[in-house]
């Protein structure tokens, strides 16, 4: 009965990329989509007819646990560290593209970016467990209390949700066609 | 009890188009038709002695969001899906860029396609701004419908002929025929997107289930 390897997601082997780098020290994440819905009510009865579909949304969390530049002088195996500010979150390979998303003069020039949640294993890459497109900062929040250290939390929205189990695609048309 | 699928028509599978161009970016549409009538009141009676139809007159309204011309090449990063090239001013709702197509819908009677909506706001252009159809459509998964269910409805008389690309699954929902815009709205404030609405006066409205005919057949020029 010996022999079975970890197989389920956990936070353990959980890898987050955002923008496509990795958030080493991500802490949590979360994510939601929201399906509205409208009843179709009509005298006569008291139950819904349908529940029609009309709009969806996309929406999540994460937090990481914060370091500074100076952490270079802990850490000898990465002299070069300059801490893990969203400023140095270099989001689609672009410069400080991470903090454009929460600082008001760039917010203009800022991008989207996608959020993939993957699960390490021994056999190398694997497909995304989760993938979120087109996501941008809605909010951006930070806490320490005497005995933690700072954790800071990001909120965003996103456009579109999918799996590993499907393709998430989008339903409208092309304008002016 | 499982297995019912999205079946009403609402705001998020509605499809809009002006000419047989689709506006992807319109976000309220409202038509109403109105048909004034009058009660003869005669000296003996309490009640009206009939309603008598008067006139028939349609009105509505549309909005889309705003996107500039340009906008595609020259905000940098990647585009919204969907978006135009053109911009989605009423100056693009109808104009077509291609020589070919605008020769080809220039003698395009049935869809009238080379109306130009701009045409009516254009203090220049309003001596000879032709009308516009205006539709509305429920979209369906693709390939839903039949091919032969396509076309028309009710008998060849009836037939109302919308402008729905074949390759598109919609189901047709109202024609709105020789529009012509009355009124155009552009509204944008801190926390939204520009809005434009525009009013249009039409002449017609056919819906799915009939055709608004011509009431004058048989009296001009006789």
């Amino acid at each position: 009965m010996a022999g079975i390897k970890p197989a389920f997601v956990t936070g353990a082997t959980a890898k987050i990329k955002a923008g496509n780098i990795t958030l080493a020290y991500a802490q949590d994440v979360s994510y939601n989509v929201t399906i509205t819905t409208i009843p179709i009510e009509t005298m006569g009865r008291y139950e819904v007819v349908t529940n029609e579909p009309v709009a969806y949304f996309v929406d999540g969390s994460l937090s990481v646990i914060r370091y500074t530049e100076a952490a270079r002088n802990m850490d000898k195996t990465n002299p070069t560290g300059e801490g893990n500010g969203i400023g140095k979150w270099n989001l689609n390979g672009n410069a400080g593209e991470g903090s454009k998303g929460v600082n008001p003069g760039a917010l203009i020039a800022s991008e989207t970016w996608d959020l993939e949640i993957f699960q390490k294993t021994d056999e190398g890459d694997v497909p995304a467990v989760v993938r979120l497109f087109d996501c941008r900062f809605t909010r951006k929040g930070g806490a320490i209390n005497k005995r933690g250290v700072l954790v800071e939390q990001y909120a965003f929205n996103a456009i579109l949700a999918d799996d590993d189990s499907f393709d998430g695609s989008r339903s409208g048309d092309i304008d002016l066609s | 009890m499982a297995g019912l699928a999205p079946f009403f028509l609402t705001g998020a599978n509605a499809k809009i188009k002006v000419n047989g161009v689709t506006l992807a970016f319109c976000t309220d549409v409202s038509y109403t038709v109105t048909v004034n009538h009058t009660t003869p009141q005669v000296l003996g009676m309490y009640e009206g002695s009939s309603v008598e139809p008067l006139s028939y007159r349609v009105t509505g309204s549309f909005s889309i969001i705003k996107y500039t011309a340009d906008a595609t090449s020259d905000i940098p990063g990647r585009d919204p899906d969907g978006v135009s090239d053109r911009g989605n001013g009423v100056g693009s709702f109808t104009k077509e860029t291609n020589p070919l197509k605008k020769f080809v819908k220039g003698f395009d009677i049935k869809n009238g396609a080379d109306a130009r909506t701009d045409q009516s706001l254009n203090p220049r252009e309003l001596a000879k701004a032709s009308s516009f159809t205006f539709e509305i459509f429920q979209k369906l998964p693709t390939g839903a419908r039949s091919p032969q269910k396509r076309d028309g409805i009710k008998g060849f008389f009836d037939k109302i002929t919308f402008q729905a690309d074949s390759a598109v699954d919609a189901l047709p929902v109202a024609k709105i025929r020789n529009c012509r815009i009355t009124q155009a709205d552009f509204k944008i404030n801190k926390k939204n997107a520009a809005i434009q609405t525009f009013q249009f006066t039409a002449l017609y409205v056919d819906e799915d289930t009939f055709r608004a005919d011509f009431s004058g057949l048989g009296q001009q020029f006789a």
